[in-house]
């Protein structure tokens, strides 16, 4: 049962030309249908650790696993199926449908000469009714609010059917009413088996969404567990080098810093 | 959980009715411009100046073996470059805006245009402009210009790849062209720059069955490949680390479609002379007609592109006794057409 979708072991990472590691050794586990979130501040490698868990980059030292394989012997099209991305932005400067551009996530199942199938469809409008997008399936990705933008890429790294989805600081442009649609969006997918590992920059999402906490800073792992162990004044302070309040109210935690 | 509470006034649609209704609404679309397309081959092909501007009639044609010939291996020739090249300019103008996520590239980019040109004067400057020599030397200079693109990239230290091959395609354009204005300020005034002039206009004018069938293989293998490609395009348009985490190999499969963009673009300009504007407007075009996604777009545009090169070049050789450079019409009509649908309110790309 907590067997690790995604396992780090001491991994290295130095960007070409750049003076200082990235990630310094890191050692990681991403558990079996839970929802893991990193938090720390800017720079701490965040986006970094997950580059390498799509598998863009090779770590220089270290080794990744992914489902008890190396990750660098999967092919680029099996990691495809096996793990998506949520990008924390994307530009696109033609007007697609929702339609179509959630097919565009049934690639890693498709040969280059291959077209979508009607089964291919099938998938691509259960991925847009279950973030909810179904009634707006004709109108086109310009047309839509930041929010509903930020959906319709979780809809698209649904139709992957991934094990493992990825998401890049998710709720950073979102207001609260978006913030809220995401957070039940990725809450009913856990629900129904999938595995997330997010970043983030904000506490009350991570407070509300995840299982697992990782605190990052220099590239390297602070403090990492379920989130009431994580979710202490003293470690969070550490993280930010601010001193930060935990408050609990009403079963939620609560995280003041001024 | 109930995520799906009314965003929008819009009905909900039923799943059933999304996935039939778009895709054969498309297919008849695509079959209606291909009718239109043949309707305008046809009409074509008895239109024009013999001597008069007009028609010829069935009656004429069964009598007098002079239109018959004339139509045989002059107009016809002459329509099927027309269509081909149509074609392949909409149809790599299209690959290239879906390529480089950019609405506003057309063919040309990455030196291939102005490298052709260079070429084509080159040969004109050196042995006077044989028909063949001429367009080999265009179709060799123009994969040059992709290579020499191609190379400084891979040198450039600034941006992502396709940034990069944009602005290598910029220096090499720019330097090809300035080896043109050379050699136009180099060539004889009386016999080689009028050739070089009209080749950089473009024009129609001495398409043979023989330049046809020299081009046909290249064009049809490259268009078959654009076309089996055509849903990939819109993968190939999104931002690097995405399409690489969908588990394409993006830059191998950008490389190809390019290549075979540039081979078709090529060769046309190779029989034709320069001519602008086709694909960067009629893609545009195929957009507004048929969405956004490659899978329609580009056979639009293909079927867009062969009627709009039929069309200009009907106009280039009836509008007056002397023929019309082509490339200026399609750049008058290009133009206006490209400010209508810019300055349009409901403009989308």
């Amino acid at each position: 049962m907590n067997e690790a979708v995604l396992r780090f072991e001491q991994v290295v990472y130095r960007y070409p030309d750049a003076a200082e590691r990235a990630l310094q050794g890191l050692s990681l586990d991403v558990p079996r249908g839970r929802v893991t979130a990193i938090l720390g501040p800017n720079g701490a490698g965040k986006t970094t650790l997950l580059r390498l868990a799509y598998g863009r980059f090779q770590p220089q030292a270290g080794r990744i696993w992914l489902e008890g394989r190396l990750l660098s012997s999967y092919t680029r099209q099996e990691l495809g199926r096996k793990v998506a991305l949520v990008p924390q932005r994307e530009t696109n400067p033609f007007s697609y449908s929702l339609l179509e551009y959630v097919l565009l996530g049934r690639a890693p199942h498709l040969s280059p000469l291959q077209m979508p199938t009607a089964e291919d469809v099938e998938i691509a409008l259960y991925a847009l009714e279950t973030t909810g997008l179904l009634p707006m399936t004709r109108r086109t990705v310009q047309s839509l609010s930041g929010g509903e933008f930020q959906l319709l890429l979780v809809a698209r790294a649904l139709a992957q059917q991934a094990d493992l989805l990825l998401l890049d600081e998710p709720t950073s442009h979102l207001d609260l009413g978006n913030k809220k649609r995401l957070v039940t969006c990725l809450q009913n997918l856990v629900a129904g088996g999938t595995t997330i590992l997010f970043t983030s920059h904000e506490p009350e999402v991570v407070a509300a969404l995840a299982d697992q906490v990782v605190l990052m800073r220099g590239g390297q792992v602070l403090s990492s567990g379920a989130l009431e162990d994580i979710w202490q004044a003293d470690r969070l302070s550490e993280v930010y080098g601010i001193p930060v309040q935990v408050h609990r109210f009403d079963g939620h935690r609560y995280l003041t810093w001024v | 959980m109930n995520l799906a509470r009314p965003v929008s006034s819009q009905p909900i649609v039923s799943k059933a009715a999304l996935k039939s209704a778009s895709r054969s609404q498309s297919r008849r679309r695509l079959l209606g411009m291909l009718i239109l397309l043949l309707v305008v081959f046809g009409l074509s092909l008895f239109l024009g100046r013999y001597p008069h501007v007009g028609l010829i009639s069935p009656a004429q044609l069964t009598e007098d073996p002079l239109a018959q010939r004339l139509i045989l291996n002059l107009r016809l020739p002459r329509l099927i470059a027309s269509v081909l090249i149509g074609m392949s300019l909409a149809g790599a103008g299209m690959v290239m805006q879906m390529v480089f996520a950019n609405p506003l590239v057309e063919p040309g980019f990455l030196g291939v245009s102005q490298a052709a040109a260079f070429g084509a004067a080159l040969t004109i400057l050196a042995s006077g402009g044989v028909g063949w020599q001429v367009q080999f030397s265009a179709v060799i200079f123009g994969l040059a210009g992709l290579f020499l693109s191609y190379l400084l990239a891979r040198r450039v230290r600034y941006g992502g790849w396709v940034l990069r091959l944009l602005l290598a395609g910029i220096a090499v354009s720019a330097l090809f062209a300035s080896g043109v204005g050379l050699i136009k300020y180099l060539a004889d005034p009386l016999r080689q720059l009028p050739d070089i002039t009209f080749w950089l206009l473009g024009g129609l004018w001495s398409i043979t069955w023989r330049s046809v069938l020299s081009v046909l293989p290249l064009i049809s293998l490259g268009l078959l490949v654009l076309w089996l490609m055509r849903w990939r395009l819109n993968l190939l348009a999104l931002d690097d680390e995405v399409v690489f985490s969908l588990g394409v190999a993006a830059n191998r499969e950008r490389l190809l479609v390019l290549l075979a963009a540039v081979a078709v673009t090529a060769a046309s300009i190779s029989i034709s002379g320069l001519i602008g504007w086709v694909g960067l407007l009629v893609p545009q075009l195929a957009r507004r007609l048929s969405g956004a996604d490659a899978r329609d777009g580009l056979p639009t545009a293909f079927l867009l592109g062969g009627i709009f090169m039929m069309i200009c070049d009907n106009l280039a050789r009836t509008i007056s006794a002397g023929e019309i450079p082509l490339g200026i019409l399609t750049s008058l009509l290009g133009a206006l057409g490209f400010v209508i649908l810019m300055t349009r309110r409901t403009y989308k790309v």
